[in-house]
């Protein structure tokens, strides 16, 4: 099947949508079709070798964080033209609402859209103000995914109609497989908890991560908290109470990511609120860590309600710590969740996630060609 | 102003209704051909389904009084016209009893497959099912049922949201007055039982 999928934030920011985009195009070209990815770069060299520069890059705000987005009129030749040339089978368009070049690109097709939406945190004044302007752009998506319950949920009150839901994949192997590396493994005296997340960003709840911390010192007071993730480590020392307990790992490449939630005893999701679905989550169960996490809808759906990991009240410290203490000192309970999490992993490997979006591809296929069968034995009557 | 100036104006306010008049047409024709599509992908993987399910019923895999359940229910779902022409005049009384159709596939298929925990296959859990379908050549057309099944509630979920959308447009004055819908029929959501709840469309009991 030709595929032609565009991405509408820089890959050289990472970012979930870009992660994601990336490895379905990897799977999909293992498994035979032949791929291109349409992103925002101004330098092509950048990219994967599947990918295609949208250029015109601009550095905007945008949903809470600076995204690298494309548009302009250039910009909005240049995605006409590559869908036109590509003659895809299957476009598929992701975060179709983002002022970037999905939506060019939606704006260009003619048919067999698919479109995946993301964010759970759409604005919602944005979208009535421009909804005359982009509904009859999102009338053009033939199938409709949501990565997540919330994401589904979203799409439904904010745009209309409905959406199927197929989560974000992870290559599971990759995290099973993952190298422990000695300086992150915990000991029955020093326990370690792993934290990944940009440290400036109040939403990835580094801060209730810091308020746990004494509680759990009190108990143990060997526990090491290592925390990875871009942004100022001296900032977010000077307001933990606790800071001698603090490891920053600074920026981790994927590696590292793998090895630490390997190496990790427990992992900890302290987040406030706007996750979509805590793909994270899905990496830290993959690598066999045991997972505390807030009871965002997100993340009890991933832990099938606490089956899976622990959840606390969302932005509750010392529900946090209790969690946290609960598992650290119990290595048998530790070890069941870990199991047990590891099998649920599974159902977000790339095997079946993909497998689910190539059946959505084929089902908007077979509408087309039945179709299109219909009107030629009429016209050859 | 003068008449000129009138002249113009006007001319361009009639302009700019001509524009939004032939854009809002376009739009709807687009849609309308949406729900044509997603309406013929729904058919392939309706008449997908009740073969896989016929396949298996005939198998001679399935207790006896399940493959006569299945058998039954299968064929009373392939019996329903599906060509082009008979989908185009399909009246709501037509719809209906189609749906009622797959309604009763969908639980003649809940009651003769094992429980979703139990089943194997790309859409099931990765452990095989324990006896029963578990013998070799029964798990094959097991899946291929299941996935047939999984990818009805997809067409369905689309085919709905294209209907949705089309109704939406219809039911604007602009269109309801300019008469742009044609003699087109006012397109009908597919409801029927498919065995899914809410998003997730793996089916279920």
């Amino acid at each position: 099947m030709r595929i032609g999928i565009v991405c509408p934030y820089s890959f050289d920011v990472p970012g979930g949508v870009q992660f994601h985009v990336r490895d379905l195009a990897e799977h999909l070209i293992a498994l035979g079709h032949s791929v291109r990815v349409l992103a925002p770069a101004d330098d092509p060299a950048t990219l994967p070798a599947f990918a295609d520069a949208a250029g015109g890059v601009v550095a905007v705000p945008y949903n809470g964080s600076v995204a690298r987005l494309s548009f302009g009129p250039l910009t909005a030749a240049r995605v006409r033209r590559w869908v036109t040339e590509g003659d895809f089978d299957v476009l598929h368009v992701h975060e179709p609402l983002s002022p970037s070049t999905s939506l060019l690109a939606l704006w260009a097709a003619q048919r067999s859209v698919v479109a995946t939406f993301h964010t759970a945190n759409l604005r919602s004044r944005a979208m009535q103000a421009a909804s005359p302007l982009l509904r009859p752009s999102l009338e053009k998506i033939a199938a409709r995914i949501a990565v997540s319950e919330d994401a589904r949920r979203t799409v439904v009150e904010h745009v209309g109609g409905d959406a199927v839901v197929v989560p974000n994949g992870v290559f599971t192997d990759r995290f099973a497989r993952a190298p422990r590396r000695p300086e992150w493994c915990g000991t029955p005296e020093r326990p370690v908890v792993a934290f990944v997340g940009r440290l400036d960003e109040p939403r990835k709840g580094l801060g209730v991560l810091c308020e746990a911390v004494p509680r759990v010192r009190a108990v143990l007071p060997g526990a090491r908290f290592l925390v990875a993730g871009r942004g100022d480590a001296d900032a977010a020392r000077a307001t933990a109470p606790d800071p001698g307990a603090l490891e920053f790992l600074g920026a981790v490449d994927d590696d590292d990511k793998r090895s630490l939630l390997a190496s990790a005893d427990v992992y900890l999701a302290p987040h406030t609120g706007g996750e979509s679905f805590g793909i994270v989550l899905v990496e830290a169960l993959a690598a066999g860590a045991a997972v505390v996490a807030s009871d965002l809808g997100a993340f009890r759906r991933v832990l099938d309600d606490g089956a899976h990991g622990r959840l606390f009240p969302t932005g509750d410290a010392a529900a946090a710590a209790a969690a946290l203490l609960e598992l650290l000192t119990d290595p048998g309970q530790r070890r069941r969740l870990v199991d047990a999490g590891q099998r649920a992993a599974r159902r977000y490997d790339w095997s079946v996630v993909a497998a689910d979006v190539l059946a959505v591809y084929e089902t908007v296929r077979s509408g087309e060609d039945a179709h299109r069968g219909g009107e030629q034995r009429r016209s050859g009557r | 102003m003068n008449p000129l100036t009138w002249a113009l104006a006007g001319l361009l306010v009639l302009c700019l209704v001509a524009w939004y008049l032939s854009a809002t047409a376009q739009r709807l024709d687009r849609l309308h051909r949406r729900v044509e599509t997603s309406r013929a992908a729904l058919d392939a993987e309706l008449t997908r389904r009740a073969s896989a399910a016929l396949e298996l019923a005939t198998s001679g895999r399935l207790d006896p009084a399940s493959s006569l359940l299945l058998a039954d229910a299968a064929t009373a779902a392939l019996d329903a016209p599906r060509t082009p022409a008979a989908l185009r005049d399909a009246t709501d009384a037509d719809d209906a009893q189609r749906w009622r159709a797959e309604s009763d596939l969908t639980r003649a298929l809940a009651a003769a497959l094992p429980p979703p925990g139990e089943r194997a296959g790309p859409t099931g859990a990765d452990e095989p099912a324990p006896g029963g379908l578990g013998v070799e050549g029964g798990d094959e057309r097991c899946a291929r049922v299941l996935d047939a099944w999984h990818r009805v509630g997809l067409a369905r979920r689309f085919h709905n949201d294209a209907v949705v959308q089309a109704r939406r447009l219809r039911g604007k004055r602009v269109v309801r007055w300019g008469h742009l819908a044609g003699h087109a029929r006012l397109p009908e959501t597919a409801d029927f039982h498919d065995g899914t709840a809410d998003g997730d469309v793996r089916p279920g009991p």
